[in-house]
């Protein structure tokens, strides 16, 4: 590998490279600096807008996941085992795109909830999991108001049952 | 020509060495295989239950199917195979080509299901940029074949030159984005509330069990001691995402504002427990100033020099 290899002899980019260039301007470069200046998205066009909205105060509104065995036990459904594929941020942010606040129509996250149960079901008959066998799932709506290192995580100043979901008998 | 016309020509089209083209292709697919790809399982996206399924932007134009486990399996291996390709640059325009399209379907799939990574929308979007690139041309099998069979090689040109300058305009068009979507729904409200310390507070809820396993969390509570400091910190990650455009165009600007991109990625992976950035990690690569010093001549750009690793 000699120093000829490479020569600088500013030879004009050929049509066609150039034609890859602009093709390639117009539909990555032009969209991407639209979204960028007027929000939207369209994937995989995105205006990048979490942690975007004003938080003025330090309360937390979140949600928690939990199942009823039988007997009526609580189980937190934190578990990523439990909730192939979701990771448990991730599941309550999906619910909340479902309407599980139910402000318009919270039947499409009731159905997923009946979904996800399930998934659970089938996937610890499957021996996927090693989790007790649930009768419900519970959809909790936890307010905080926040502490450094989450000290007050288990003791929330408000916890309000948002959807209760369990398997038709037919399933 | 016009002054313009000179300055779009001299931006885009400045003949550069093909090599640092093809490094930066290299790296970014070897780096996202072995950061990301070669740690998880894109096939469990077949396994979302079908009623979380809401189907967004060419999902939804095109009533694309959700795949099964096994036809979702038979994808992400010839997406993984394709990454491979890139990276070792064999078959590189089919490898990228099915990379790019591949990676939307696959990577985008998730983005139906009511939540988004959206560090991994940068991948197929440069993915896309470097099928249309002639990034194969240096620093690839398909070029040391090519030498050996024919003995040619690739020479300086303004094709090497574009494909760097468009993803680093990405690249700098997520921060700007991010920046103008804090000043679209918060205003300067975002930097003068407590709005970075109580996101501090927040994510330790959020990201329960993230926030208890990482060490960084002493770092977040010291922040969040502070408000005066958070609010200087919003200050600055604002500043910062604003400015990322100017990296585009300042070469004193860029040796600042690219390393601090880097710390506000590092600092929302510690505070935020947002750790996605690690993906396209390889991007980086992009803004390296490849052989600008050993490059003798004053008209040549960065990377036109240092000639001799034209395999």
């Amino acid at each position: 590998m000699g120093r000829h290899a490479v020569t600088f002899d500013g030879r004009p980019i050929r049509r066609r490279q150039r034609l890859a260039a602009y093709v390639a301007i117009l539909a990555f470069g032009l969209p991407s600096v639209l979204v960028a200046l007027v929000g939207g998205e369209a994937w995989p066009l995105l205006d990048y807008r979490m942690y975007a909205d004003s938080k003025p105060t330090s309360e937390v509104d979140w949600l928690e996941l939990v199942g009823r065995t039988p007997d009526g036990n609580a189980v937190r459904l934190d578990d990523e085992g439990y909730i192939v594929p979701f990771a448990y941020s991730e599941l309550l942010r999906s619910l909340y795109s479902l309407d599980v606040l139910g402000e318009l129509d919270p039947t499409p996250a009731r159905r997923a909830l009946i979904g996800l149960l399930d998934a659970y079901e089938t996937q610890r008959r499957l021996g996927e999991h090693n989790g007790p066998p649930l009768d419900r799932i519970e959809v909790y709506r936890v307010r905080w108001t926040a502490q450094p290192g989450a000290a007050n995580f288990d003791k929330p100043d408000s916890r309000t049952l948002l959807q209760s979901v369990s398997l038709p008998a037919t399933m | 020509m016009s002054a313009p016309a000179a300055a779009w020509n001299t931006f885009w089209f400045t003949p550069a060495a093909p090599w640092p083209l093809g490094l930066c292709r290299a790296g970014f697919f070897a780096s996202f295989y072995i950061l990301f790809l070669a740690r998880t399982d894109l096939r469990w996206y077949a396994l979302f239950p079908p009623e979380f399924y809401q189907p967004h932007s060419f999902f939804a134009w095109l009533s694309l199917p959700v795949p099964s486990w096994d036809g979702m399996g038979w994808l992400v291996t010839a997406f993984e195979i394709s990454v491979i390709l890139a990276a070792l640059g064999l078959m590189t325009r089919l490898a990228t080509l099915t990379a790019f399209v591949l990676g939307l379907y696959v990577l985008g799939l998730q983005f139906n299901y009511g939540y988004l990574h959206w560090a991994h929308a940068i991948v197929p979007i440069v993915t896309g940029i470097l099928a249309l690139a002639p990034c194969g041309d240096a620093l690839s099998l398909d070029a040391l074949i090519r030498r050996t069979i024919t003995g040619k090689t690739a020479s300086t040109g303004g094709q090497y030159r574009w494909p760097v300058q468009l993803v680093r305009l990405i690249f700098v068009t997520v921060f700007l984005a991010a920046g103008l979507a804090k000043l679209r729904q918060a205003g300067l409200e975002w930097v003068l509330s407590d709005t970075l310390r109580n996101y501090f507070l927040e994510n330790q809820y959020v990201f329960r069990s993230e926030g208890a396993a990482a060490r960084s969390h002493l770092l977040a509570d010291w922040l969040i001691a502070c408000p005066g400091v958070c609010r200087v910190l919003a200050v600055v990650v604002l500043a910062v995402e604003l400015s990322a455009p100017a990296a585009l165009f300042s070469r004193h600007g860029r040796r600042w504002l690219i390393p601090l991109l880097f710390l506000f990625q590092v600092g929302n992976a510690l505070l935020l427990y947002q750790d996605f950035f690690f993906a396209y990690l390889g991007l980086y690569l992009f803004w390296v100033p490849w052989g600008r010093r050993s490059c003798s001549s004053n008209s040549c750009s960065e990377g036109a020099g240092a000639g001799g690793m034209n395999f």
